[in-house]
């Protein structure tokens, strides 16, 4: 089929539209057929789906004229259902042959629910029966519908109600990003507030500052407890000094006397052997005897020193086992037994006083296969899942020596104590053991000697009754003699013991000498040091104990800080962790590595760091966000209020104030500024300023203002614009703005809505406009729809019958 | 803060008209809201337009990923 050429563009062409609604079979009524023509005039009955008709077709080419209109695109939508649409005579580029496009829409009951820019889902289309896309057919042919039936400011209202149309279009497609969106950044943010909720940094530093505290107490801790170590000694060495000016001079003469009482007794001794010798060489038997006699008291002199050494040996036990002489073994028994239970139950205090000690035990023994691991490369490796997180092998080994050093400074003190008094009981336990032992070889010794002295006496019975007599008595005074010597000799040998204690220490020169080096250690001058009396050391003692047990009990609770603050940083470390795990394994942040590199390996410093500015960032992101729904719904709302006064002005010429709302004189600026340039088109400049010039509009006052030809300033309400005094003019600008946009090849202009506003003498005035000026140059095809006439004749009528309801004939 | 699209494409027409619409409007008043530091509308309109998916079924995280990683980079 071949078009009618109109213009160098485009041909007329021939609309026919098939389907549900123009069967009537749906409730939806749609004109079927507006044949192909130059200036057409399409009368027809109301709700026969002329207006409907139109609009589709403008779908059809690529607009979307029910932006505006959600309630008509839901009835639509509902309704219509499947169409196929026919244009034929369409020219094309190659400018020959006249082309059919046919669109068979889809079921408009899958079209979007709301009304969307045209695109695929419209349905499918063909040229010549050669598919093209949808969106194509704008560059092929233009439909364009201008109502007629507005006054100014309801016309300028409905520019204002398609623009919020478009402001909600724009909010739902853009919902479902900013919903998605939303949600992902918010997941983000919470993943990442552990990198905020703490300065890791901060905690590390709190740590450290701990540990030095914990540093400086154990050190004047371990500096007070020798300072007090060293003014215990220097009241030792003063006491030692006093006693040795006090008593070695006794000491002295007394073992002088104990010398001479010795060396006294020997010669007297030595005078009794004599005569005992003198009386046994005047004996017949005197040689067999005194040869036997010469055998055995030699022999009683050896067991007499081993008894005293028994005996010596015996005291010596007694006090080391506080027990007193002479011993008794039941007693001694008794105090044994008393000694093990005391021990038993000390070892008991130890075990519930001293846990720290067992824990300090339990920690080294972990301490040694976990070294190994980390050693052995196995650091990183989780060892325990513990409520706080995953504990690899290293943390275990650093939590580790950290309580190690905890135990250490918190266990000296108690543990000492009951130590020293184990040892105490242990070593009086171990000499009560020999008491037995020592009782029994004290009892030999004198068995012994008496055995000898027994011999003795029967070997001297062989002499004569007065010889035997006298030998006795020497032999008794002899007896004597060795006891006393004896006893010098013990004097003598406990003399030289205390002598030698008492300069244990050294002589008075050295005392001296010891005294001032430890006093000048505690900064005290030699001259006080060497005055100073023990009851003063004592003194200074007690005073340094107490700062040493203070340094201490400050150093227990600074370690116990330490702790503390470095289980929050391994919790804070852990928390940085699991986040860090999340945002790398966990598919709810895969889209997030499609941009976003997370920093590689465990240094937690780097991955806080990185923490805090994910999370700054998800927030910048949210925030803008926001701002841009807060920006289309600012807009939207301040269109919407315009909207309803211009409307309200244009209907009942009720001007009420603005709302202060957001962007709402923005709003109001911008819709002034577009409406004072629309009205300045030269048609409207004519047919409503009297070509005024100056044009503005005020949408707070809702008034418009320009001044005129003579110079004056007018200004005139809106709603003072008939609608007919507008619809010619508003008609020619809109036909001269179809001209200055995007040409299509094939261009129709439906004027709708016309008959009943403009006047006759203006109608025919739009007719001649029409035909001389817009028909060719501006569009190809215009169809003037209006009003069923009254009177048709014949033929008219009976073409109202076929078409359904309407009328269509070419103007001539 | 700025991120360009990483899947750059033509706007609509009816996007671009009612973006355009937007710029026009917020340029007139660049410091809405009051006392806030927000981008230029410039950025604005940025972030206006990537929330606008090309085929309507789109939740475009390749393009959200970029808007963080630029976050992160300022």
């Amino acid at each position: 089929m071949r078009g009618s050429p109109s213009s160098a563009c485009g041909w007329q062409v021939h609309f026919r539209l098939e389907g549900d609604a123009t069967r009537r079979d749906t409730g939806l009524r749609v004109i079927s057929d507006i044949p192909n023509g130059g200036l057409q005039r399409l009368e027809g009955q109301n709700g026969i789906g002329k207006t409907l008709a139109v609009r589709l077709l403008e779908l059809c080419t690529g607009r979307q004229p029910f932006l505006d209109r959600a309630a008509s695109w839901a009835t639509l939508r509902e309704l219509l259902h499947q169409v196929t649409v026919t244009v034929e005579g369409l020219s094309t580029e190659d400018g020959h042959d006249a082309k059919t496009l046919t669109l068979e829409l889809a079921d408009s009951r899958d079209w979007p629910k709301e009304p969307e820019d045209v695109g695929e889902w419209l349905g499918h289309a063909n040229l010549d029966g050669k598919s093209i896309p949808i969106t194509s057919i704008r560059e092929l042919l233009t439909v364009q519908r201008i109502g007629g039936d507005e006054a100014l400011g309801e016309s300028l209202a409905a520019d204002l109600g398609r623009a919020n149309e478009r402001m909600r279009w724009l909010q739902r497609r853009q919902q479902m990003r900013h919903d998605a969106w939303g949600e992902h950044v918010a997941a983000v943010l919470r993943v990442t507030a552990a990198g905020t909720a703490f300065d890791l940094a901060d905690l590390r530093e709190t740590s450290a500052t701990l540990q030095n505290e914990f540093g400086l107490f154990q050190s004047a801790a371990t500096q007070a407890e020798q300072e007090a170590q060293n003014a215990a000694e220097l009241g030792r060495l003063v006491q030692r000094a006093q006693d040795l000016l006090q008593t070695q001079p006794r000491i002295e003469a007394e073992l002088a006397a104990a010398e001479a009482a010795e060396r006294a007794t020997v010669v007297a001794l030595d005078g009794l052997d004599r005569q005992a010798a003198e009386l046994l060489n005047k004996s017949h038997k005197a040689k067999e005897i005194r040869k036997r006699v010469d055998d055995l008291v030699p022999l009683q002199r050896k067991r007499q020193e081993r008894r005293e050494r028994r005996r010596l040996d015996l005291q010596a036990i007694c006090r080391a086992a506080d027990l007193s002489v002479p011993v008794d073994l039941i007693a001694a028994d008794e105090l044994g037994r008393n000694m093990r239970e005391e021990l038993e139950q000390l070892r008991q205090q130890r075990l519930s006083h001293d846990r720290a000690g067992l824990v300090l035990e339990l920690v080294a023994d972990v301490s040694r296969p976990v070294g190994r691991a980390v050693a052995g490369g196995l650091g990183d490796e989780v060892l325990a899942q513990l409520p706080a997180g995953p504990a690899t092998v290293r943390d275990l080994e650093e939590g580790l020596e950290r309580r190690r050093q905890g135990l250490q400074v918190g266990t000296s003190s108690a543990a000492t104590k009951i130590n020293d008094q184990i040892s105490r009981l242990q070593g009086r336990l171990a000499a009560a053991a020999r008491i037995a032992d020592a009782v029994r070889l004290l009892g030999k010794a004198e068995s012994d000697l008496t055995a000898t002295r027994t011999e003795i006496t029967e070997v001297l019975s062989e002499l004569s009754r007065p010889e035997a007599q006298s030998y006795e008595q020497v032999n008794e005074q002899r007896a004597v003699l060795v006891d006393q010597l004896a006893s010098y000799l013990q004097q003598k040998s406990t003399l030289e013991a205390e002598l030698a204690e008492l300069l244990s220490d050294g002589g008075e020169e050295e005392l001296r000498q010891r005294v001032a080096a430890i006093g000048a250690t505690l900064g005290l001058a030699v001259q006080y040091a060497l005055k100073m009396s023990p009851e003063a050391a004592d003194q200074r003692t007690r005073e340094l104990a107490e700062v040493a047990d203070d340094a201490h009990r400050r150093s227990v609770t600074a370690a116990q800080e330490r702790d503390r603050a470095v289980q929050e940083v391994a919790a804070a470390e852990s928390a940085v962790r699991a986040a860090i795990h999340q945002l790398r394994d966990d598919t709810l942040y895969g889209w997030l590595h499609q941009q976003v590199r997370i920093p590689p390996g465990d240094d937690s410093q780097i991955l806080h760091n990185f923490l805090v500015r994910l999370h700054g960032a998800a927030q910048e992101v949210g925030d803008r966000l926001v701002e841009s729904l807060n920006d289309v719904q600012a807009v939207e709302e301040a269109i919407d209020e315009l909207q309803s006064r211009l409307n309200a002005s244009a209907r009942a010429g009720n001007i009420a104030g603005s709302r202060n709302l957001p962007l709402g004189a923005a709003v109001r600026r911008y819709y002034e500024r577009q409406f004072a340039d629309k009205l300045t088109a030269d048609e409207l400049r004519a047919a409503l300023f009297d070509y005024g010039r100056d044009i503005s509009v005020d949408l707070e006052e809702m008034t418009t203002s320009w001044t005129a030809r003579n110079g004056t300033a007018q200004t005139r309400p809106l709603e003072a614009f008939s609608s007919g005094e507008r619809a010619f003019a508003y008609t020619q600008v809109q036909l001269q703005q179809l001209a200055q946009g995007p040409q299509a090849r094939n261009r129709v202009v439906f004027l709708d809505e016309f008959g009943a506003f403009v006047a006759r003498e203006r109608f025919d005035q739009l007719l001649r406009y029409l035909r001389h000026q817009a028909l060719g140059s501006i569009a190809d095809q215009i169809v003037l729809i209006l009003p069923l006439r009254e009177r048709l004749d014949e033929g008219q009528t009976a073409e109202l019958k076929r078409r359904g309801g309407y009328v269509i004939k070419e103007v001539k | 803060m700025s991120a360009e699209s990483g899947t750059a494409r033509p706007a609509s027409d009816l996007a671009a008209n009612v973006l355009e619409l937007l710029r026009d409007i917020l340029s007139d008043e660049p410091n809405w809201p009051a006392g806030s530091v927000s981008p230029s509308v410039e950025e604005r309109l940025k972030l206006q337009r990537a929330l606008v998916p090309p085929d309507g079924s789109d939740e475009g995280l390749a393009e959200l990923s970029l808007w963080v990683a630029s976050a992160l980079q300022a």
